[in-house]
């Protein structure tokens, strides 16, 4: 079975002939398979940024909708801070408006004012316990101490300006 | 490709935003609503308590009472709360309707700060340097501008003064075009004219929006009394801690304790009793007697025959504009009063206490022969008369 193989290559040759455009074929089908692969995940993703999206958006509206989640702590200490600085400023405009006045009358008239107000501004806090966020429950609250305070004031400027005359008088005297 | 669709997302998020802010949805539902029949004798008693009410004559003899609720953006789910959160109670025993909200108080949730920042804020009041005239009209316009509902974030951001007025009206208009999820509750009441009324309400706003004859007692506690004209010999208007806005008040007796605010346009056949409080008339008609104790008075006209004006004070400061029509003696009697006229002090002899001495005697120069007479008894008060201006000099 000796044969020579050099004639096998001749018959090959003579079998297959390359096609004319076999190059550029060639070239296409290189230059195709360098496309990078279309992903399958891209849809996916999409609607994951869609539905985070609108998780976190509904999520926001419903805190707003529970204030008292996120609103209730910071309105009570604020109020307590006010409150904690009115009294203080009520104590102080109290002592001065005892120095000032000679009226042992309007003294106990004003103390009687005052306490009346102060019992007001218990009931007031038992509400606001129950109801934080009512904004008339506030103010309710708020204008109890200011209205403490304003009378004070209001009445020891009163009292100035009858002493000036006073001393105005017994000047011209 | 992968970007423009991540852009394309975001815009549609964000145009539904945009969209949602601008467009207000508004419902209104009828919760309650029902209608007695009443007679000559028939009375009603009406409780309040965080309401909002609106009073009109009936257009028969029924006593009609409606209760509505306005959604504005309410989400619907929240709808059933607000409606179960309302509670309303009538009847009609013994000749007399009762009608008692028992709602929980329960105002649309609030929680913006800056509202929040502008209630805690309301003490930084600018003082007020002078007093201006004004006519019996401007006090009514005046009046009638008070009355327009104002939402509450734009009144505590106009009290507020951190806040420049361009600021302020910045801040309002913002306010305003942003949308908000509310809902309003308010009754309309209908009253035949031969009914008596007794309305007793806690931090209510009560509004009675036409002139009526009926008979009232009133007390109201917190809140805002809102009256057009009332006129009734036997009217009894309590007002504490609240503010009273009225046109027009023709009888009666009027009793405020701790009225930071109150309007009155008219006062005629009226017994005023006040301590503690702030108020501006416009014009004193005919027979009214005030007593008061550490209140500020500002009065701004006379009528012609007003007659005579009655003060018997206390610690008050009473600020008053001379007569224009008419002649009138002014006369103060008491003790230890600063007057001034006409920005000037004027020293007038007087004991410190228990003194019931004349201080002060003014005349109009027009003298037709009929004087009206203002006679104000007082006590370590402050008196300024003036023309047209009233200064705090002092």
């Amino acid at each position: 079975m000796k044969q020579d193989i050099r004639t096998l290559f001749t018959e090959e040759d003579d079998l297959k002939a390359l096609p004319k455009n076999h190059r550029s074929e060639f070239a296409d089908k290189l230059k195709e398979q360098s496309k990078p692969k279309q992903n399958p995940y891209t849809w996916l993703s999409a609607a994951a940024i869609l539905i985070v999206s609108l998780t976190i958006g509904f999520n926001v509206m419903d805190m707003e909708a529970k204030p008292e989640l996120n609103q209730v702590s910071p309105i009570i200490a604020q109020v307590e801070a006010v409150e904690a600085t009115y009294l203080k400023d009520i104590e102080t405009e109290w002592q001065s408006f005892i120095t000032i006045a000679d009226d042992e009358l309007l003294v106990a008239r004003f103390k009687k004012k005052l306490d009346e107000l102060n019992a007001d501004y218990k009931e007031i806090s038992l509400q606001f316990r129950e109801d934080s966020n009512n904004i008339f429950i506030i103010e309710a609250l708020v204008e109890n101490l200011q209205t403490r305070l304003q009378i004070l004031k209001d009445i020891q400027k009163h009292i100035k300006i009858l002493n000036q005359k006073d001393e105005q008088y017994e000047n011209t005297i | 490709m992968k970007t423009l669709f991540k852009i394309t997302v975001l815009m549609l998020i964000t145009s539904f935003q945009v969209y949602a802010q601008t467009e207000t949805e508004t419902e209104t539902e009828i919760l309650y609503s029902k209608s007695y029949e009443t007679n000559q004798s028939t009375t009603a008693l009406l409780e309040f308590r965080g309401s909002s009410v609106e009073i009109y004559k009936s257009p028969d003899d029924k006593f009609h009472i409606e209760y509505i609720i306005e959604f504005i953006n309410y989400p619907n789910r929240k709808k059933k709360e607000a409606r179960e959160r309302v509670n309303i109670e009538s009847d009609l025993v013994n000749n007399q309707i009762t009608l008692v909200d028992k709602s929980k108080f329960s105002m649309y949730r609030f929680y913006q700060s800056e509202t929040i920042t502008g209630t805690l804020d309301l003490r930084n009041e600018s003082e007020i340097k002078s007093y201006l005239y004004k006519s019996e009209k401007q006090v009514v316009n005046e009046i009638n501008k008070a009355k327009k509902p104002v939402s509450l974030y734009a009144k505590y951001i106009q009290s507020a003064n951190r806040y420049s007025e361009s600021e302020k009206k910045e801040m309002i208009e913002k306010s305003n075009n942003r949308k908000r999820k509310k809902y309003v509750k308010r009754f309309t009441i209908k009253v035949p004219s031969h009914l008596d009324l007794t309305i007793n309400s806690k931090a209510s706003t009560i509004r009675i929006q036409e002139k009526i004859e009926n008979q009232i007692t009133l007390r109201a506690d917190g809140g805002t009394v809102y009256l057009n004209e009332i006129n009734n010999i036997r009217n009894i208007i309590k007002i504490k801690d609240a503010t009273l806005i009225v046109n027009s008040i023709n009888g009666g007796e009027v009793i405020l304790d701790n009225s930071k605010r109150t309007i009155i346009g008219e006062l005629k056949n009226v017994k005023l009793n006040s301590e503690f409080s702030q108020l501006e008339i416009g014009l004193i008609n005919k027979n009214v007697e005030i007593t008061d104790f550490t209140s500020k008075y500002l009065i701004h006209n006379f009528s012609k025959d007003f007659e005579a004006l009655d003060m018997n004070t206390e610690y008050s400061e009473v600020n008053l504009f001379l007569p224009r029509n008419g002649g009138y003696e002014l006369t103060t009697f008491g003790n230890y009063t600063k007057h001034f006229v006409e920005n000037k002090l004027v020293e007038v002899s007087a004991e410190k206490t228990n003194g019931n001495t004349k201080m002060l005697d003014l005349n109009s120069k027009e003298n037709d022969g009929k004087l009206s007479a203002i006679k104000v008894n007082t006590a370590n008060g402050i008196i300024r008369i003036s023309k047209d201006v009233i200064n705090f000099g002092e």
